[in-house]
């Protein structure tokens, strides 16, 4: 949610926006409150002490900040990069009306073209789940996160395809079933469990005993599912071309 | 390219998380298993595990290990966005000596628990 108080960050700070699920108004527990800071010179640590301290004291929790610099960030406009496509679409300015945000003058960014690139290459990294799974099955809990990332992603990429465009919500394998027409086969049960396997590797959440064989059973489904959207992909991509 | 860079880098940080999770966890079997090598997933790790003093001790070189390799190769935060970002991480021989300290130890708990 976004605060009706707003910041007033040193003058190298070019943006600070508030983005990820805080800004999409789907955050839960396990959400980080996410927030970009563009710079105009290298990062120091008055300056990271300062947006800190401001961002922490008006959201009344830790911030994950990330400092980008203002090259990066044009260069990842100017390659229709999905990062600036989701700070175009649902990133909200800390600083509205006050002063200069480099991310209202770039405008939009250059089209979204690696959707097809992506899903393969996260198709790729899915594949590897069963037999890294069988190398270490006590990794379980680690593989279902990777399964939900790969998921969350595939149907990402796919979406910039749909009728209703990008969808960078953590549902978004749901969210796009309608408009491509490929149903999601996973039950939200069996996916928040992925995701909450995912939450436990990377901010630490307490143990999920999901076993061998179910992150098996659920990788089936999302292996049958992701080759569903890569057809989807390549003969929409197909179709552009033509 | 970007995106080549971009694949590379996201699936570089999957192998080496496979690799230091794979080492702990074919080796200990402490009811807990390591769920990653963020902090906060080691931290957790670390606190869920009830063992005797001289295992404990080894636990905590464990994670302290684990928490080196993941700062020095920056993977030691959630990182969300780590699908879309650009770059590299370090090549994962740079932390050759750490990796191959933590199968030290972990040989080490895994003799004493024969003991």
């Amino acid at each position: 949610m976004i605060p009706v108080q707003t910041i007033e960050p040193p003058n190298q700070v070019l943006s600070l926006r508030l983005f990820g699920s805080e800004a999409r108004c789907d955050s839960d527990l396990g959400s980080d409150l996410d927030i970009l800071a563009v710079l105009d010179s290298p990062l120091t640590s008055d300056i990271a002490a300062s947006v800190t301290a401001s961002v922490e004291a008006l959201f009344r929790r830790n911030a994950s900040i990330s400092w980008y610099s203002k090259e990066r960030v044009v260069e990842m406009y100017k390659a229709g990069h999905l990062f600036a496509w989701h700070l175009h679409l649902e990133s909200a300015s800390l600083t509205p009306g006050c002063r200069y945000d480099i991310l209202k003058i770039l405008g939009n960014p250059a089209e979204y073209t690696c959707a097809e690139e992506d899903v393969n290459s996260l198709i790729d990294i899915l594949h590897s789940v069963p037999s890294s799974l069988e190398k270490c099955p006590n990794n379980s809990c680690y593989e279902a996160g990777i399964i939900f990332v790969c998921l969350r992603n595939i149907a990402l990429s796919a979406s910039s395809l749909s009728a209703n465009g990008l969808d960078f919500s953590r549902y978004s394998p749901y969210k796009i079933a309608d408009t491509i027409g490929i149903p999601f086969p996973l039950n939200k049960e069996e996916y928040r469990s992925l995701i909450h396997c995912r939450l436990c590797s990377q901010r630490g959440l307490p143990y999920a005993g999901l076993k061998y064989r179910e992150v098996i059973s659920l990788y089936g489904k999302a292996w049958k599912w992701a080759q569903q959207i890569k057809l989807f992909v390549k003969e929409a991509k197909d179709g552009n071309s033509n | 390219m970007e995106t080549a860079i971009r694949r590379r880098r996201f699936r570089q940080r999957i192998e080496v998380e496979r690799d230091v999770l794979s080492i702990v966890n074919n080796s200990l079997h402490w009811g807990r298993p390591l769920m990653g090598i963020t902090d906060a997933a080691v931290n957790q790790w670390r606190s869920d595990l009830d063992l005797t003093s001289t295992l404990a001790e080894e636990a905590n070189a464990i994670a302290r290990t684990v928490l080196e390799i993941a700062r020095r190769l920056s993977l030691n935060a959630d990182d969300s966005r780590d699908v879309f970002e650009e770059g590299q991480l370090l090549p994962s021989s740079s932390v050759g000596e750490l990796r191959a300290h933590l199968e030290t130890i972990i040989n080490r708990v895994a003799f004493k628990q024969l003991l």
